[in-house]
């Protein structure tokens, strides 16, 4: 029998459950408390642990990763070594710093029911989470082989103590209150079929708008690589809206909007390839020969050195009256749609233009691949993952105005394609990066040039390899997302919505 | 799957705290035990506070496989399930007579209701009979709880030489001194003697221990109440030695 895993906002009383047991029965309820301790409870900003149901806490010196769906919530366990939880951690959110949640209050506490000869016949165990005045217990049922009747009963006995069925525990850290929002790189937005395109388009930048300053305070504190990476991907979708919803706002309007986004993000630009690089240190050496490392160690000191100026850049920027007064006056202006100068598609509805729109981009998408074979320019290739990129962009804003399972599986299909294009391209941008280095950095390097351009030499061949291997994957991957069925469920979806 | 029985033709030689203990051992070294009792009179069950299955009859036990999974009860302890015994259990004789391949009967049953588990423990009943007949051919190994003392001894020559007769294999019998008193010279002289006769008599010996004869009042295995004892020392290494022999 399937453990039952719960919820309860407020604590247990073994005397509570036993009047709830009532008379009749000759079963007992028993509930060992365990001793309240203070503890501080981490995760990553986007509340990776939380969606694992992991707990990641620390409590007199010792660290502890409680995995509430492995039904782990026990008193007592052994500190676990440290390169063990950093395994686990890894797994869940590698490019992710562990920040502090917040100081709370713990107990856990288990508890059997047991018959008239004190046999146990089922057990529960939980953990209480106490943040100032609230409290919040996960609990986890467990079925004794050959009691089924005594399980039905715990759990009937939980429900009506008030233990709710866990489907996710988005909500915890609010119900504690102890953070009021949840963040979300991808959400879905409350999008109306019916409303017209330019306010649809509007809702979307503003969503990702908010999403991309919601990163900046931490890109300046530097906690990880992931806080600038979404700030650029919020822009860029930004940028993106305003691209592919053509029409929707006067041209002048939009290539003043575009100008000035992209002003913001190519100030990004130097820190994110520089971070990028930083992170793939490790496997970068393991590409080259032993002989190549000292280069590549002096390499990636002079990158350090010069990420961490471009962090002090960013930081620069960020903080300045200049950005934030033009950060603050775009997201005024589309929260209030009507302050943009409309163009000739604005009232469209939302749903039509968008069939429209993902359609055209799938058409262009399929025409640029037909004239793609092994001996096609990498131009064009490039030209294939921009259209790509457009297409899934599309797709994903505009989920909410269709079926959710289908959009889904096509995005899913279009995924797979896109990562085999989205390496070939970083590994071209990864060479170009490496060729300027060579270009205008070597004097930097003073007496270590020979070495450096040894090992940039040594790295660029292995890249290229790497980007010839990606290329040549392109074609399958295409011809496996380009389906009949793909076609087919393409022209379902968005013909019959084309001109609604 | 390793079938264990524990058997004596004697009674009162510590059996069932045998069982009960060398489950728990068992279980406690991370193996999925499941103890049988096959004594009418439910001592196992018992000590574990586990009632007797009142459905479970002995055409079911042997006949219907899904009647003898579903009497499988948890104990209160990780890897350690019961199948409890009831009076029913005393009428396995004339059933099983009345059975074709009466002697496979219990190996069929059990295989089939024990294959969740690595490690089955059987608690039998005192006597020689065609349930231990079934017994004797199912277990891969036959602990025998041998109190030095004359009369025992006697009881254990007894038990080889029906072995001999009718063929079963001597060597799965694992002989061990229970209730065990160093200050009774007649202990150490018997103890002295078996050795010399049977040489697969294991070596560790379990105490007579007051500890053992409060199982009843605890009605839990020795280790969760008197872990550091002499008596849970014993059946600790009773059990390792087993382990060993059965090449658990």
């Amino acid at each position: 029998m399937e453990p039952f895993f719960y919820m309860l906002k407020s604590g247990v009383k073994a005397g509570d459950l036993q009047k709830m047991l009532g008379k009749k029965t000759s079963c007992k309820v028993v509930v060992e408390k365990g001793k309240k301790f203070e503890a501080t409870l981490y995760d990553s900003f986007d509340d990776r642990l939380l969606k694992n149901y992991k707990f990641l806490l620390e409590t007199e010196g010792k660290k502890l990763l409680l995995d509430y769906a492995g039904g782990a919530l026990e008193d007592g366990q052994e500190d676990s070594p440290d390169g063990e939880i950093v395994g686990e951690l890894e797994q869940i959110a590698k490019l992710r710093a562990f920040l502090k949640v917040g100081d709370i209050r713990m107990r856990f506490d288990r508890g059997l029911l047991l018959d008239d000869e004190q046999k146990t016949r089922a057990r529960f165990r939980h953990v209480s989470f106490y943040y100032k005045d609230e409290c919040v217990c996960l609990g986890v049922t467990q079925y004794m082989r050959g009691y089924q009747k005594a399980y039905r009963d715990l759990i009937a006995l939980l429900k009506n103590a008030g233990a709710v069925e866990v489907q996710g525990l988005d909500s915890f850290y609010r119900d504690l209150g102890i953070k009021d929002s949840v963040y979300e790189l991808k959400p879905v937005l409350p999008l109306n079929p019916s409303e017209n395109a330019k306010n649809t388009a509007a809702l979307i930048i503003s969503a990702f708008l908010d999403i991309a300053r919601v990163n900046e305070p931490w890109v300046m504190k530097d906690c990880d690589t992931e806080f600038l990476h979404d700030y650029r991907v919020s822009l860029r979708k930004v940028r993106s809206v305003l691209g592919l919803f053509k029409g929707v706002y006067s041209k002048e309007e939009t290539r003043e909007l575009k100008r000035e986004f992209g002003e913001i993000m190519r100030r990004t630009n130097r820190l994110r390839d520089l971070d990028v690089y930083l992170l793939e240190r490790d496997n970068y050496f393991n590409l080259v020969p032993d002989t190549a490392h000292r280069g590549m160690d002096i390499l990636f000191d002079y990158l350090q050195q010069k990420r961490d100026e471009a962090l002090a850049e960013v930081t620069r920027m960020f903080a300045s009256k200049t950005y934030r007064k033009k950060m603050n006056q775009l997201q005024k202006r589309f929260s209030r749609p009507d302050t943009i100068q409309a163009g000739p598609e604005a009232g469209e509805c939302s749903r039509g233009f968008g069939s429209a729109l993902i359609l055209k981009r799938y058409a262009q998408v399929c025409r640029i691949a037909a004239t793609i074979d092994d001996s096609t320019e990498d131009e064009i290739v490039h030209q294939l993952r921009i259209s790509c990129k457009k297409l899934r962009y599309l797709m994903e804003f505009l989920t909410p105005l269709f079926p959710s399972a289908e959009m889904k599986g096509l995005i899913k299909r279009l995924k797979k394609l896109q990562d085999n294009l989205g390496k070939f391209n970083d590994f071209s941008v990864q060479q170009n990066f490496l060729r300027q280095i060579v270009l205008d950095d070597l004097q930097h390097f003073n007496r270590h040039e020979l070495e450096v351009t040894e090992a940039i030499g040594a790295l660029t061949a292995m890249l290229f390899r790497l980007q010839q291997k990606e290329r040549a994957q392109v074609m399958k991957n295409f011809a496996k997302f380009n389906s009949e069925e793909t076609k087919a469920m393409f022209t379902a979806l968005f013909q019959k919505e084309e001109g609604a | 799957m390793k079938i264990i029985a524990c058997y004596s033709n004697k009674g009162g030689v510590g059996k069932t705290a045998t069982s009960v203990n060398l489950a728990y051992a068992c279980a406690l070294s991370g193996k999925k035990t499941l103890l049988c009792d096959l004594d009418p009179q439910g001592a196992s069950g018992f000590y574990f506070r586990v009632k007797p299955s009142a459905k479970l009859s002995d055409k079911a036990f042997f006949k219907n496989v899904q009647e003898l999974i579903r009497a499988i009860r948890a104990s209160d302890f990780d890897n350690l399930d019961l199948i409890p015994a009831n009076l029913g259990f005393r009428d396995f004789d004339i059933f099983l007579s009345r059975m074709k391949n009466s002697r496979s009967r219990l190996k069929k049953a059990l295989v089939a209701a024990g294959n969740d588990y690595d490690v089955l423990i059987l608690d039998c009943p005192p006597n020689i009979s065609r349930l231990s007949e079934n017994v004797f051919k199912t277990a891969d190994k036959i602990v025998v709880p041998v109190i030095p003392t004359t009369l025992s001894s006697r009881t254990l020559e007894q038990l080889y030489d029906f072995f001999k007769e009718n063929a079963y294999q001597k060597k799965k019998l694992l002989p061990f001194f229970s209730m065990v008193q160093k200050s009774k010279k007649l202990h150490n002289e018997t103890m002295t003697a078996l050795r010399k006769k049977y040489k697969n008599l294991l070596l560790p010996c379990v105490p007579f221990s007051t500890d053992i004869e409060r199982m009843g009042v605890h009605r839990e295995p020795v280790f969760t109440y008197a872990g550091k004892g002499a008596a849970s020392r014993a059946y600790s290494e009773l059990w390792a030695a087993i382990e060993k022999r059965a090449k658990l």
